[in-house]
Parts: structure tokens; C-alpha cells; sequence
């Protein structure tokens, strides 16, 4: 009780003015609290809140260096790149699996357009309709993109030569080469994005009517079309503008390029997800007639360029349902 | 200042600016918080970088129930006591071979002293609420000064003052409880 009243006989005033002195912030004046705490310091408060800061100063402490170490190690250890790993490996297992199919689109689903405005100003137009998608096309300076399907890209014909400009309408995405002197802008409509050398993702219009692109590999920057927001986005990471906002989110989900891949991998995720991700990847419309299908867990094998005639049966076998067409829509009923 | 809550989030999320801002801005500190308790420059550097490299590797994992400032200064503590535990091997070696040339052993009460005012201190760290914690370390173990505190907070110097007023009145409390 005593020391109760010991601790309370000074105000939060007397309280900063007393640490104030003892951390010698105003060193030259001793007022009456703190003569009468001094002179009441049984415990040495003064002494060992002065020597919480004494012994230190031998060596500087260089933070910068520090913190290179640390980011040394965590680049090494791969600690930042646990998305992009596996988007990575998605990517390779789908070259090998998929080989074929990309011969294919390069010689020919591609529509191209030559809009003749003039010797100096021709367009050169790829289109992709509601059938093709993954459509990979090789740029005048070497660059290759993948078109999803819907997907318009536009460019000058003489692109590359002094500047490197498309404009995209849809879903690519794109394996830049490097080109420090020409940095590589993908006009997104309501954003910009700029590269000099990367691997990356753009949507146009996601489902939030904002440009989303999803970075791969190096460094992109994102604008909108008034320059005063800039969003710079390292591998892994999501970033999505409009005119108003701006934000950037590490991405999580495996299946994010698998309309490129054709490859989906669950791990017990819900049916009405894996539904989204094939109308996505497959263009598949699948409808439940008993909206508790929708909430069933798909934990079986990952869905892996097969065509929508295997993964329908591969759904309809693991939940034990029935399957119906009607047009483009297939309807899942309990058996 | 945005709060600690928001912090571990956005580093939960992946946000690598953040996690680099918190390692900047506690690092100093930590590392003469650990210097205290191991009396070893390069090991009390080493301590702190690993607990970084750690709570990168291991973010989705992090429970918090003290101030984040409690918590970072709490897991310093602990992997010194650690060292030490670890070292005690190697220095009683170092002591047997370096015998003729050591001082007078330490008087065995002191060390239990200081070995309990330790105590007391990283008790104080986990009780002050957040931004008082930090501008309490701020100022004790990185020796900055009010205004500067002030500047890099984005708080005002009555602010400052005002919480270390009431570190200090936590920090004498804790000393009279025995």
C-alpha cells in the first residue's frame, strides 16, 4: 500500500518530466518532482533506466548491411517466390504435356487482320474467338505472347523498331524480351504496364471492370492513364487499377494461369470453386440441379488438358451424379 | 503510425516493403537489447537477423498476444537465454584456458541481480501498449532522441513525451515488485 501511494504521489505531468530529465532531454533543470523521486529512488530506477542505453555505444550498428543478409538468405532459401514456384513447375509440366497443341495454334487459329491506314501507320490486329484460347504468337522483336480466348491484340507494324507498344482488349499473357532501351508498354485500356524484360499476365477487364496483371518473372510497373497512380509489382504478386483505385496482393491461388496451362489442382476446395476455374480455363458452363452438389469437396486427381467430355465423367464418377447437355450447358443431377 | 495489427497482416499477406519497414525501424534496438543479455556484438547481430529470417519463413504461422514490439523483443530475449544456454560449454572452456589471465569472478548476488532486472525489462517491453513500447526502445536502446522519435513515428514530440512518462512510471513500478 505504500508503495501505491508512493507511485501516485506524482501526476503524468511530473511522470514526463521525469523521464524526460533522466533520458537527458532537458538536462539543465531540476524540479520538484524529480528532487523528490531522486531523493526517494530506493531502487535505483534513475540509475538502471540510465544504463539501459550506456553500454551500447562501442559499435555502429549498420542496418543496411543487415538487412542485405537477411534478404540474401530469404532469396536463396526461395522464401519469396512459394507462388511463383509452383506456377513455374505448372508451366514446364505443361510444355511437355502440350507440345502438340502448341504447333498447332502457332500455324493458324490466329486471325490477323492488316488495317491498311497508310504506308506509316499499318495495324496489325490478332483476334481470338470464344473457341481458341492459349493462341501463342511471336512479336516482330521477338517476344512471345498466349491470348486467352475473346482476346483482341493490337500493334503498329513497324512496333519494335523504335518503341515497343500494344494494345490489348481480353486475357494474355506475355514473355517479354529483354530491351532496356525500349521498354515494352501493354496499353490495358483503363491502365498501362510497363516492362522492360518479364513474363506477365494482363486482364483487362476483371471481374471487378478493373486491369489485373499478375506478374511471373522480373519487375513490372502498372499505371493508370493520368500517370498518378504507379503500382511497381515483383513475381508472384497480383496488382489490379482502374481510375480510381490501385492495390497489390500476393497471389494464392495455383490455378491462376491454368487457362494457359489447362492444368487445375485442388486440395479439397469446393465444387463451385473448381466450376469458376473451368468455365475460366475450359470455357465448360456447368450447372447443379441440386445446389448442395455445389458445396461437395474435390480432393481427386488435378484436371489436366482433358477435353469437357473426360471432366464432366471424372466429376459425375468422384460424386456420384448424372450428367445431361443441353447446348453448351451441362446439368449435374443426383443419381 | 498505422497499428501493429495492420502490420502482421499485410506481412502475413506477403507484403515484403512491410516486413523490411518493421526490420529497419526495430533492428537497432533489438540488437542492443540482445547486446545487453550476451555481451557479444557479432552474435547479437546474428540473433536478431535469424529471428527476420524466421518470421519471413514461418509469417502465416505468427500468433501475436502482446504488442508486436513485445513479441519481437520477447523472441530476442528468448533466443538469447538460448546462446547462452548454448555458449555456457565453449566459455567454460575459454575460462579454464584463459584462467591466469581472468579478473575476479563477478559477484555471484550481482549476477542475480541483473540476471532479474533483465527479466524485469522484457516484462516492462510486453506491457507497454504498442507505440508507447516502441518509443521506449527507441529512445533507451537506440539512444534516439524526442525529436527524432517524433519525425520517424509521424507523432508529435508532446506524444513522445507523454509516453515515456508512462514507460517510466511502468519501469519503476515493475522495479518495486519483488
Amino acid at each position: 500500500m505504500k508503495e501505491m501511494k508512493n507511485t501516485e504521489r506524482f501526476t503524468d505531468r511530473d511522470w514526463e518530466e521525469l523521464a524526460s530529465s533522466l533520458s537527458g532531454e532537458n538536462s539543465n533543470e531540476e524540479t520538484g518532482p524529480v528532487r523528490q523521486f531522486m531523493s526517494e529512488d530506493g531502487e535505483k530506477t534513475a540509475e538502471h533506466w540510465k544504463s539501459l542505453r550506456g553500454m551500447n555505444d562501442d559499435r555502429e550498428i549498420n542496418v543496411e548491411s543487415a538487412w542485405n543478409k537477411v534478404n540474401a538468405r530469404l532469396s536463396e532459401s526461395g522464401a519469396y517466390e512459394g507462388n511463383r514456384s509452383r506456377l513455374i513447375s505448372m508451366k514446364n509440366n505443361f510444355m511437355k504435356i502440350a507440345a502438340a497443341v502448341l504447333i498447332f495454334v502457332c500455324l493458324g487459329a490466329v486471325t490477323v487482320y492488316f488495317n491498311n491506314k497508310g504506308v506509316f501507320s499499318r495495324e496489325i490486329i490478332l483476334a481470338t474467338g470464344n473457341d481458341e484460347k492459349n493462341i501463342r504468337y511471336d512479336l516482330p522483336d521477338g517476344s512471345v505472347i498466349h491470348l486467352n480466348r475473346n482476346t483482341e491484340l493490337r500493334y503498329s507494324a513497324d512496333m519494335g523498331k523504335s518503341s515497343r507498344n500494344v494494345r490489348l482488349d481480353g486475357e494474355a499473357y506475355f514473355e517479354i524480351t529483354s530491351d532496356p532501351e525500349k521498354p515494352f508498354t501493354v496499353d490495358a485500356g483503363k491502365a498501362k504496364v510497363r516492362v522492360t524484360g518479364t513474363s506477365f499476365n494482363v486482364i483487362t477487364n476483371n471481374d471487378y471492370e478493373s486491369v489485373e496483371v499478375f506478374v511471373n518473372t522480373g519487375q513490372v510497373i502498372l499505371t493508370d492513364n493520368s500517370g498518378t497512380q504507379n503500382l511497381v509489382l515483383e513475381p508472384g504478386y497480383i496488382g489490379t487499377m482502374d481510375s480510381n483505385i490501385s492495390g497489390k496482393k500476393l497471389n494464392e491461388n495455383p490455378n491462376y494461369m491454368s487457362w494457359k496451362t489447362g492444368r487445375l489442382v485442388y486440395d479439397g476446395q469446393k465444387l463451385e470453386v473448381v466450376f469458376k476455374d473451368l468455365k475460366r480455363a475450359y470455357n465448360m458452363d456447368i450447372v447443379a440441379d441440386d445446389p448442395e452438389i455445389l458445396g461437395e469437396l474435390w480432393t481427386t486427381a488435378p484436371i489436366d488438358n482433358q477435353s469437357q467430355e473426360t471432366i464432366i465423367r471424372l466429376i459425375c464418377t468422384s460424386f456420384n451424379l448424372n450428367y445431361s447437355k443441353d447446348g453448351n450447358i451441362y446439368h449435374l443431377a443426383r443419381k | 503510425m498505422i497499428s501493429d495489427h495492420e502490420i502482421i497482416r499485410r506481412i502475413r499477406q506477403g507484403d515484403k516493403g512491410q516486413f523490411e519497414s518493421l526490420f529497419r525501424s526495430s533492428y537497432v534496438s533489438l540488437v542492443r537489447y540482445a547486446k545487453r543479455l550476451i555481451k557479444d556484438h557479432d552474435s547479437a547481430e546474428e540473433i536478431v537477423q535469424d529471428l527476420f529470417f524466421r518470421i519471413w519463413q514461418d509469417k502465416e504461422k505468427i500468433e501475436i498476444e502482446s504488442s508486436l514490439n513485445g513479441y519481437l523483443f520477447r523472441a530476442v530475449h528468448n533466443r538469447c537465454l538460448h546462446w547462452i544456454e548454448h555458449n555456457k560449454v565453449v566459455e567454460r572452456h575459454a575460462r579454464e584456458v584463459f584462467a591466469q589471465e581472468t579478473e575476479a569472478a563477478d559477484n555471484p548476488a550481482d549476477a542475480i541481480y541483473y540476471k532479474e532486472l533483465q527479466s524485469k525489462i522484457i516484462q516492462i517491453i510486453e506491457k507497454l501498449p504498442d507505440r508507447c513500447g516502441r518509443i521506449f526502445c527507441m529512445n533507451r536502446f537506440e539512444g534516439l532522441k524526442y525529436s527524432e522519435i517524433a519525425e520517424k513515428l509521424s507523432v508529435s514530440v508532446k506524444t513522445v513525451e507523454a509516453d515515456m512518462g508512462r514507460a517510466l512510471r511502468e519501469f519503476r513500478k515493475a522495479l518495486k515488485e519483488k
